[in-house]
């Protein structure tokens, strides 16, 4: 369980003080939706470097270790490599670059291959500084207040969010509680290294089960607790975290708002 | 001692209408300042009864006055809440917010404080249980002691006249039982907050003013922990067992040496002995 986790970096924090670290989280999810949809509206290889430039500088304003960057990357890399290579191999038209066998690749192939590739890696590389960057409580908190106006439509983003954040602490929690379900279980005698697929899922179940048994115990605990400090729902409740805009955060999206009218110019007007 | 803070009516309770009574004819009167402790064995319905002191529960049979207010009327519940604060028995369990600061607020958040006042209270809660430097951490990086101190700085920060604990230490290992009924205690003295701690835990039952013994929802002994830990029949009745030094004073005084009733710890009890043989 630790591997799936590791080799993973969308979703790892890394603490640090860096400028992106210090930006408010409502500030970093309006960047980075602007720049996923824009991103998508032209394909002119000007505005997919444009992308590629904020992300390089975006990057180097977190202090993101690049190694550990990179290892989280590699499946992601295998993915993009995969989706790159696609577009060679199937783009069936322009100017033929070079023939191998029966394979033909054309000169569009490859720009079109590009373009892809360095979307993805773009995309991508965004998402996780976001998450390397902000902690799952901002992040929760980020939403929140940018959802707050869906209240209006009876949607409960306070009660969505707290749920959110609840299940954020829990994991912790939960992951250790598994651990030691697995170690118990195994003292009993049992296997969960070997046999097959099918045999192993099936032997789970001896830790799903008192794990969600557990869990029922946990909530209902955590509900006596929150009634006896006198949670009421998200009516009159006051907030201890606040969050602070600054000034890099309306510089920041001052350059992906710039960005977007960008792109649109460049798909409507041209 | 203070005035009556708690005021508990012929207070009878069952969970389920076919069910039997959990709670059967409660009298029971706590004055401020006081430190109670309710004792019994799994299932005596000790944990029931302090789920009627802030109102968690609600009788349905009989009547809980807490400072004074009727805990069946809904409009008085936030009030007693805020005058009665629990800390209960699974350090983990009782922790909602992702930090330390964060949980000691929540109370707080629920209530409406201002923001300001809200920083400000929360800072003084944490240096009173002694966690300064520990405000961003998260729960999964505490001990089990530091979780239930921070789920006290979480029911202080309330400024309640009343604390319970119910079976706060029993799943603390005994450096974390220590840390957190030092704190109990301090608590007691300097701020003079009433205090409600449920165990089974006799030697901890012990530091209280004033025991409460309940076997199958009933009062059978309400009195000074000197008195009832040597009144067998009781004891034997509740099923609880008395802590080793008491077991030793027991025996002494059944082989006939006089041992007097302020005899309470193991460092009294061997000064005592040692002075006991030099005259002989």
């Amino acid at each position: 369980m630790g591997d799936m986790l590791n080799n993973n970096i969308i979703g790892q924090y890394v603490p640090g003080d860096s400028y992106i670290h210090r930006m408010d989280p409502r500030a970093k999810l309006i960047c980075i939706v602007l720049f996923m949809v824009f991103l998508f509206f032209s394909s002119h290889p000007l505005i997919i470097a444009i992308g590629l430039f904020i992300t390089i500088v975006s990057f180097y304003l977190s202090q993101v270790p690049l190694r550990f960057f990179l290892k989280g990357m590699r499946l992601i890399g295998i993915i993009i490599l995969f989706t790159f290579m696609m577009h060679l191999i199937i783009t069936g038209e322009g100017s033929i670059l070079f023939e191998v066998f029966f394979i033909t690749i054309y000169v569009e192939g490859v720009i079109e291959g590009f373009i892809i590739a360095i979307r993805l890696l773009t995309l991508v590389t965004m998402a996780s500084l976001l998450t390397l960057t902000t902690t799952s409580v901002n992040l929760a908190d980020g939403m929140e207040t940018l959802l707050r106006p869906l209240e209006k439509l009876r949607i409960p983003i306070h009660e969505l969010a707290f749920m959110m954040s609840i299940a954020l602490r829990f994991i912790p929690t939960l992951l250790g509680e598994t651990r030691k379900i697995t170690n118990a279980q195994i003292s009993r005698g049992a296997n969960f290294s070997t046999g097959s697929l099918i045999q192993r899922v099936k032997k789970f179940v001896s830790i799903l089960v008192p794990l969600f048994v557990r869990s029922f115990k946990r909530a209902e605990d955590l509900a006596v607790a929150m009634e006896a400090r006198g949670y009421t729902g998200g009516n009159q409740r006051t907030k201890f975290r606040k969050l602070q805009w600054g000034w890099i955060d309306t510089i920041a999206i001052i350059v992906f708002l710039l960005f977007s009218l960008l792109a649109i110019t460049e798909r409507f007007f041209s | 001692m203070g005035n009556e803070i708690i005021r508990i009516n012929n207070l009878s309770f069952r969970y389920s209408s076919n069910d039997v009574d959990v709670l059967k004819n409660i009298h029971l009167s706590i004055h401020s300042g006081e430190w109670v402790s309710i004792v019994g064995r799994n299932g005596s319905g000790k944990s029931t009864l302090g789920k009627f002191l802030n109102g968690l529960l609600v009788p349905t049979d009989g009547h809980v006055f807490i400072v004074g207010l009727n805990s069946c009327e809904e409009k008085n519940l936030l009030a007693i809440r805020k005058n009665v604060t629990m800390v209960f028995q699974n350090p983990d369990n009782q922790f909602i917010a992702p930090t330390v600061e964060d949980d000691v607020a929540f109370g707080l958040e629920n209530m409406g404080v201002p923001y300001e006042e809200m920083v400000q209270r929360v800072q003084e809660a944490i240096h009173e249980m002694d966690l300064a430097g520990l405000e961003k951490q998260e729960p999964h990086r505490l001990s089990g002691g530091q979780k239930q101190r921070v789920a006290i700085a979480g029911a202080l920060v309330m400024k309640p006249s009343i604390l319970v604990f119910d079976e706060a230490t029993s799943m603390l290992d005994p450096a974390g039982r220590m840390e957190v009924l030092s704190s109990i205690q301090r608590l007691n003295k300097d701020k003079n907050i009433t205090l409600i701690t449920i165990t089974h835990d006799m030697k901890e039952a012990m530091m209280a003013d004033r025991l409460i013994v309940l076997k199958d929802g009933k009062i059978i002994r309400n009195g000074k922990p000197q008195d009832i830990l040597f009144d067998e029949k009781v004891l034997t009745e509740a099923k609880l067992k008395r802590p080793f030094i008491y077991e030793v004073i027991n025996t002494l005084r059944e082989k006939g040496i006089v041992i007097p009733d302020e005899i309470i710890d193991e460092k009294k009890l061997v000064d005592m002995l040692c002075k006991l043989k030099r005259k002989t």
